[in-house]
C-alpha cells in the first residue's frame, strides 16, 4: 500500500559529483517550513556506496527520506524523472545534490508555488569564471530569442512545480531542463524566482549549459517542439520554397543568357548549382510534407487544448 | 441530447448576452433537447465571467474554459469533444453569423446530409482586405481539393457529431473541414446564410494567412484527398524525371555534335534530377507506410446508415 500523499516532495538526484549529503540534507531540512508534510526522495544514479551510507545514516536518524538506487548509472535526466515519478507530493521541489544554491531561498520558492504552477528559477550571481559566464549569457540570449521568452536559467539544478504540470506535459529526454518554458507555453502560471548561488557552483560539465553542443541541440529540439511540431510544413515549406526559388531564378537567368546571348550552357557549371538548389528545395518541401502526413495521421489522438474548468 | 451549439470565443465579452439570447430564440422553438457550449479560448477580458453569469441563468448553457489561447480550430475541437448532442452546430461568437439560420441548417441536414455548410450571402466585410483574399482562397481550395465549397471561412455549419469524431481538427484546419470530411464519405450541402457587419470588437484575422493557406493546401492535397499518397509522389517523381531525361538527351547531342566538348554539366544535371525522382519515390513509399495505419481504422461514417456503403471509404487491406 502506498503511503499518504505527502504535501511536498523534495527530489534530489544524486550522481557524479555530489557534496556532503548529510550537511546538505540538514540545510534543506532547516529551510523547509514546518507545517507541511514533506518527503525526501534521493535517487542514486548507479552504485554510489558513499552516498548510500550517508543517506542510510540519515534514515536511521528518522529523517523522512526514501532512497532509490538505480541498477546502473544512467546519467542525464533519468535519475530526475525517476525521482519525480517515485515522489507523491502535490508540490515537487527538485534540488541539486551539491550546495549550488543558498538554501535560504527555498521558502521563497515554495511561496511562489502558492499562487502558481511552476517557479522559474534563476541563480544569481552566475557561477563560474568569466569564460563560463560569457557562454552562459550567449546561450541564454539565444534561448530567449528562439523560444520567444526569457524566463529561467536553463539547466539549473532547481525546479519547483505542481504535480499536475508533469502529469500534463510529456517530459522525456532532457525536457525537464525546459520545464518553465514548456509549462508557460501550455498555459500554466509561471512565476520567476531568483535564488542566490550557493557555496559551490557546479564544477565539471555534468549537465547544464556547460556541455555546450548538446545543450544547443536540446534547445533546437525544444524550439521545434514549441513552434512547429503541429505544422512541420510551415517550417520546411518556406526554406524549401526559398531554395527552389533561388535555383529556379538562377537557371532561368542562365537559360536567358543561352537564348539571347548564345552562351553555351554545357560550359556553365553554375547551372549545376541552380539545378542542385531546385532539387534540394523540392526535397526539403517533401520532407515537410511527410511530417505533415505524420501529424495528420495522428491528429485524432492529439489534444491541442487544455481545459481549465467547465461551468454549467 | 439532440443538438449542441458550439461557439468558440476569444475576447467577446460585449457580444455574449446578445449572442446567447439570439441562439435561445432560434433553438428553443424547435422543441429538441439542446445544449449551448461556449468555449472560452483563454480570453483576457471578462468573457469567462460574462459567460458564467449567463450559465447561472440558463441550464442549457455550459462554458468550457481553456487554460490558454489555442486558436479557433483547437477551441472548436474542444467544444466538439465536450458536446453531447447527436448533431452539432458551430458558429462564430462575433454576431456576424445569425443564429436565426440554425433551424434552416438543421432542416437541410435532416434531408439526408452529413454536413451543411453556410455560405455568407452579401458579406459585410471590407472588400480588399477580407473578401477578395477569401474569394481567391476559396477558388483555390475548391480547385485543389475537388470539393466545391463556396465559403470555407464561414463558421456556421451543422453536422452529425459522429462524422466529426473521424475528422482531425488541429492547427488551423477548420478551414478545410468539408474537404477533410469528404474522403470519409460525407454528404455535404451548402445553403446561403445571413451575414452581419461586426458590431463589437475587431476582427482577429489578417491577410497574411493566405501564405499559410498555400502550405495547408499542399498538406491537404497530400494527406487527405489522396486515397493513396504514393500515387501523388509517383507523379511528382515522374515530373522530376522528365527534365532528367531532357538533360540526358542534351548531353548526348552535345557529345555527338561537338566531339571532345565537355559534357559534365548536362550529365550532372541529369543525375541530379534522377536522384530527386528516386528520392520522391522513396518519400512516397514512406508516406504509404504511414498512411496505411491511418486508413486501417474503421471510418466512423460507414456504419451509420446515412451513407450508402459504396460511398464509405473502404478499409485498406494489407
Amino acid at each position: 500500500m502506498r503511503e499518504r500523499a505527502a504535501g511536498l516532495s523534495v527530489v534530489v538526484p544524486v550522481s557524479g559529483f555530489f557534496g556532503d549529503l548529510e550537511a546538505l540534507h540538514a540545510a534543506y531540512r532547516a529551510a523547509m517550513p514546518d507545517e507541511t508534510v514533506i518527503e525526501f526522495v534521493y535517487v542514486l544514479d548507479g552504485d554510489l556506496p558513499e552516498a548510500m551510507r550517508a543517506l542510510s545514516r540519515l534514515r536511521e536518524a528518522g529523517e523522512p527520506l526514501r532512497i532509490v538506487k538505480l541498477a546502473r548509472p544512467f546519467g542525464g535526466p533519468v535519475p530526475l524523472s525517476i525521482g519525480i515519478r517515485r515522489s507523491t507530493g502535490e508540490r515537487v521541489l527538485v534540488l541539486p545534490c551539491r550546495p549550488e544554491i543558498d538554501p535560504a531561498g527555498i521558502p521563497s520558492l515554495l511561496r511562489a508555488l502558492d499562487g502558481a504552477d511552476v517557479a522559474a528559477v534563476r541563480c544569481r550571481p552566475v557561477p563560474g569564471g568569466a569564460w563560463r559566464r560569457f557562454r552562459f549569457h550567449i546561450f541564454h540570449s539565444l534561448a530567449a530569442r528562439l523560444l520567444g521568452y526569457d524566463l529561467a536559467d536553463i539547466g539549473v539544478g532547481v525546479l519547483a512545480f505542481r504535480r499536475t504540470v508533469v502529469e500534463e506535459l510529456l517530459l522525456y529526454g532532457d525536457r525537464h531542463r525546459f520545464l518553465p518554458f514548456l509549462a508557460f507555453r501550455h498555459g500554466f502560471r509561471v512565476v520567476p524566482v531568483v535564488l542566490r548561488s550557493g557555496a559551490e557552483p557546479r564544477p565539471a560539465p555534468v549537465r547544464g549549459e556547460a556541455s555546450g553542443f548538446r545543450a544547443l541541440l536540446d534547445l533546437l529540439a525544444v524550439f521545434f517542439l514549441l513552434r512547429f511540431t503541429k505544422r512541420p510544413l510551415r517550417f520546411f515549406g518556406p526554406i524549401g520554397a526559398g531554395l527552389f526559388g533561388a535555383g529556379f531564378a538562377l537557371s532561368v537567368w542562365l537559360a536567358g543568357q543561352k537564348l539571347f546571348l548564345g552562351v553555351r550552357l554545357a560550359d556553365r557549371p553554375l547551372l549545376l548549382l541552380g539545378v542542385l538548389l531546385i532539387v534540394l528545395g523540392v526535397q526539403v518541401v517533401a520532407l515537410g510534407l511527410i511530417g505533415e502526413i505524420v501529424v495528420y495521421t495522428h491528429a485524432r489522438d492529439i489534444k491541442e487544448y487544455a481545459v481549465e474548468e467547465i461551468v454549467g | 441530447m439532440d443538438l449542441s451549439i458550439v461557439v468558440p470565443m476569444f475576447n467577446e465579452e460585449a457580444s455574449l448576452p446578445l449572442l446567447h439570447a439570439a441562439i435561445v430564440e432560434a433553438v428553443a422553438p424547435l422543441g429538441v433537447a439542446y445544449e449551448i457550449l461556449f468555449v472560452d479560448d483563454g480570453s483576457t477580458d471578462g468573457t469567462f465571467g460574462a459567460a458564467c453569469s449567463l450559465a447561472a441563468t440558463d441550464t442549457h448553457l455550459r462554458v468550457v474554459r481553456l487554460r490558454r489561447n489555442v486558436g479557433q480550430t483547437p477551441a472548436m475541437a474542444a467544444g466538439i469533444d465536450h458536446a453531447l448532442g447527436k448533431t452539432i452546430v458551430t458558429l462564430d461568437a462575433d454576431l456576424q453569423n445569425d443564429p436565426a439560420d440554425i433551424p434552416r441548417l438543421l432542416d437541410v441536414l435532416e434531408e439526408g446530409n452529413d454536413m451543411v455548410c453556410g455560405w455568407r450571402e452579401r458579406r459585410k466585410d471590407p472588400f480588399f482586405s477580407r473578401r477578395l483574399p477569401s474569394i481567391v482562397a476559396n477558388r483555390l481550395i475548391a480547385a485543389v481539393t475537388g470539393v466545391p465549397i463556396r465559403d470555407n471561412g464561414c463558421t456556421l455549419k451543422a453536422f452529425r457529431a459522429d462524422l466529426m469524431r473521424s475528422v482531425p481538427l488541429y492547427s488551423e484546419m477548420h478551414r478545410f473541414l468539408p474537404a477533410m470530411a469528404m474522403p470519409e464519405g460525407a454528404r455535404i450541402a451548402q445553403i446561403p446564410v445571413r451575414h452581419h457587419p461586426r458590431r463589437f470588437g475587431r476582427s482577429k484575422y489578417g491577410i497574411e494567412r493566405m501564405f499559410k493557406v498555400l502550405f495547408d493546401l499542399l498538406t491537404i492535397r497530400a494527406a487527405v484527398s489522396a486515397s493513396r499518397p504514393f500515387s501523388r509522389f509517383a507523379k511528382a517523381a515522374t515530373a522530376a524525371a522528365l527534365p532528367g531525361l531532357l538533360s540526358l538527351g542534351w548531353g548526348f547531342r552535345v557529345a555527338a555534335s561537338l566531339p571532345g566538348a565537355s559534357v559534365l554539366v548536362p550529365f550532372a544535371c541529369a543525375s541530379l534530377f534522377f536522384s530527386l525522382s528516386f528520392f520522391l519515390l522513396v518519400c512516397g513509399a514512406l508516406c504509404e507506410l504511414i498512411h496505411s495505419k491511418h486508413a486501417g481504422r474503421v471510418p466512423a461514417v460507414a456504419g451509420s446508415g446515412a451513407v450508402p456503403p459504396a460511398q464509405a471509404r473502404p478499409g485498406v487491406a494489407l
